[in-house]
């Protein structure tokens, strides 16, 4: 295990002077990162630039070019061990209430996600809670290793950080920081109640960092289950989905839910991963023209002509 | 509404934001005796009307320990800027009780002056102080935003620890303060809460809280929702504001919370600050009763104090 301590803070200012976008635009044109979504989990493999309608600070643009992307993908798989997540039995056994049952947890990961991965990708395991974000081992295509990592994660004892704040924000600029330096396309997991403590970064300018680095976040919420409580999202104990799902849409990724009822007694599925690691196949990047717009960044609005399908895009771009 | 406006007792050396020279202004010259420990009491003085009293002098108090007159060597009515943690139980309320509780804090917010401090704390679902101690009261209502969820944990003692470290980084120009808001539960940081995890070495007694605020002359303050479940005889805030000379209320859902806020802001503001020696520095606890000569006004100020040997 190797740590990121200390190089949180420094590293997302610092980052925020360089240069914002791993792939080059055109004079006058700037680029984003879209994927389509015909329903939960469909993804459209062919988008032309006749198919978007594209906003920039609230003025139509024209749609230069659509790219598919290819290559393999590098993802890093970031997980929240915060005290709100990994704390056990406040309830006693029998009851009605499971917390983030640890086996469910660790199993929905491993075998929803890591072994889902197609081969030629590349993943980092890290983890987060407390003041310190830990990388698990380094960058790998060998399964083997991530899997490891994930099943140490709910390790009783190790207080130092299962027991911490969740500073999901500022982990998720992190993260999107150490996917910079690798090739595109790249994302962002994050698995997570939401519940975010103790930040030095709002979630909006976390998002912001993330998608200015063309790093969607996908985002697993692990809610807090009630076999009493269906309505589960509603309850006061799950309100972090709402911050998951407008973090996520930020950046141009996404938000699902974990809603694997095994923790329940009952033959479960495995949670959507599958959805991110699709999503991802089907990534285009959008050259659009922005000329006459001085450098920054800008509100940018993606639909879809064909009203039925979903555009996940940025909530901003950045013309250079 | 204010219940029991209590005072708190410093070390000298905690006195040294006051300035001597210009806080003296209604009272004797200080006096300084090697060996002894002077103490300092804050108090608030409101009028029948329960507006603040604020142009009392020196003259106007008279202390007594143990029964005892003593004389008033520092006296200050100066209004000092505040630096204040703001932590926030929330017991898993309905979703608009957290509201409230934002409301509450917001307010707070919205009465800071431009050269004063806050931070804020949570202690329901996670034990977390944020790391931005700041007037900047977009970044403070972000935190309230997006950083409070409720639970079960009331980790009073250990977020008022957390809190006492970061004010203890201010000097003494601050009026340094901590301010609960939401219900006052038993402190739930204790081993057998974490079954899995193992107890969070950050765990501490309110207590031990207590002791710490008081030796820095920081007051802790209690704005406290009514009992979830009918009366719950674990206050600890309450215990917390009564012997660090804080105040302590009981907020109704028909109460004004901004006005709340502000009042509760301008009593922190104005709070006098009145130095003697004790007559014994014997490490045991006294007595003390701090009156004003003023006819309706009422003082709320710590009734006990306890110096620690000088061995």
């Amino acid at each position: 295990v190797r740590r990121w301590a200390g190089l949180l803070i420094v590293s997302i200012w610092a980052t925020a002077l360089g240069s914002a976008d791993g792939q080059g635009a055109d004079e006058g044109r700037a680029i984003f990162r879209v994927l389509v979504e015909r329903r939960a989990g469909a993804f459209v493999g062919a988008v032309a630039a006749d198919d978007l309608q594209v906003q920039v600070a609230g003025t139509a643009r024209r749609v230069a070019q659509v790219e598919g992307v290819s290559g393999p993908r590098v993802w890093l798989l970031l997980i929240d061990v915060s005290m709100s997540l990994m704390r056990g039995g406040r309830f006693s056994p029998g009851a009605d209430i499971t917390i983030h049952d640890p086996a469910t947890f660790v199993r929905g990961i491993e075998q929803g996600f890591i072994a889902r991965l197609p081969a030629t990708d590349r993943l980092l395991v890290a983890r987060f809670g407390g003041p310190e974000t830990w990388q698990i081992e380094d960058w790998s295509s060998h399964r083997a290793t991530p899997r490891q990592g994930v099943r140490v994660l709910p390790v009783p004892g190790e207080s130092g950080y299962s027991i911490g704040p969740s500073p999901i924000w500022d982990a998720v600029a992190e993260g999107a920081r150490v996917l910079e330096d690798e090739p595109e396309p790249r994302a962002v997991v994050l698995v997570s109640d939401g519940k975010a403590t103790a930040n030095y970064l709002s979630r909006d300018e976390a998002a912001a960092e993330a998608a200015r680095r063309g790093v969607p976040l996908f985002a697993m919420f692990e809610p807090f289950w009630m076999a009493s409580w269906p309505q589960v999202l509603e309850e006061p104990v799950n309100l972090g989905h709402r911050h998951l799902r407008e973090l996520a849409a930020a950046t141009g990724g996404f938000f699902r839910i974990n809603d694997s009822p095994a923790r329940l007694g009952w033959q479960d599925p495995l949670p959507d991963y599958d959805h991110f690691i699709d999503a991802m196949r089907h990534q285009h990047v959008v050259h659009v023209d922005v000329a006459g717009l001085a450098p920054g960044r800008y509100p940018l609005e993606v639909r879809a002509v064909d009203a039925s399908l979903t555009a996940h895009t940025p909530q901003w771009i950045w013309v250079e | 509404m204010w219940t029991g406006l209590v005072a708190v007792v410093v070390p000298m050396t905690d006195l040294s934001g006051i300035g001597r020279n210009q806080d003296v202004q209604n009272g004797p010259p200080v006096v300084f005796r090697a060996g002894v420990e002077m103490v300092a009491v804050s108090a608030t003085v409101r009028g029948r009307d329960g507006h603040l009293v604020t142009d009392l002098t020196a003259e106007d108090f008279t202390i007594r320990v143990d029964g005892r007159p003593v004389e008033v060597e520092v006296f200050s009515n100066e209004p000092r800027p505040l630096a204040v943690a703001v932590l926030v139980f929330a017991f898993y309320p309905p979703v608009d009780g957290l509201e409230r509780l934002r409301l509450a804090g917001r307010a707070f917010i919205d009465h800071l002056r431009p050269d004063e401090l806050a931070v804020i704390g949570t202690m329901s679902d996670e034990i977390a102080l944020s790391p931005h101690l700041t007037g900047n009261k977009t970044i403070l209502k972000r935190v309230l935003d997006e950083e409070l969820w409720p639970g079960p944990i009331n980790a009073v003692g250990a977020v008022a620890n957390m809190a006492i470290d970061r004010l203890a980084a201010l000097d003494g120009t601050y009026r340094r303060a901590v301010v609960f808001l939401g219900h006052d539960e038993g402190d739930r940081c204790r081993d057998s809460f974490w079954h899995r995890a193992g107890k969070d070495p950050r765990c501490t007694t309110a207590a031990h809280a207590t002791t710490r605020a008081r030796d820095m002359g920081a007051a802790i303050y209690g704005l406290v929702l009514p009992p979830p479940f009918g009366r719950n005889p674990a206050r600890p805030v309450m215990a917390m504001s009564r012997d660090t000379g804080g105040g302590y209320a009981e907020v109704r859902d028909s109460d004004d919370l901004p006005a709340v806020m502000a009042k509760v802001a301008e009593g922190l503001r104005r709070e006098y600050v009145i130095g003697f020696f004790p007559p014994a520095q014997d490490g045991r606890e006294h007595r003390i009763d701090v009156r004003v000569g003023r006819s309706g006004a009422r003082v709320f100020a710590r009734r006990t104090f306890h110096l620690r040997d000088q061995q």
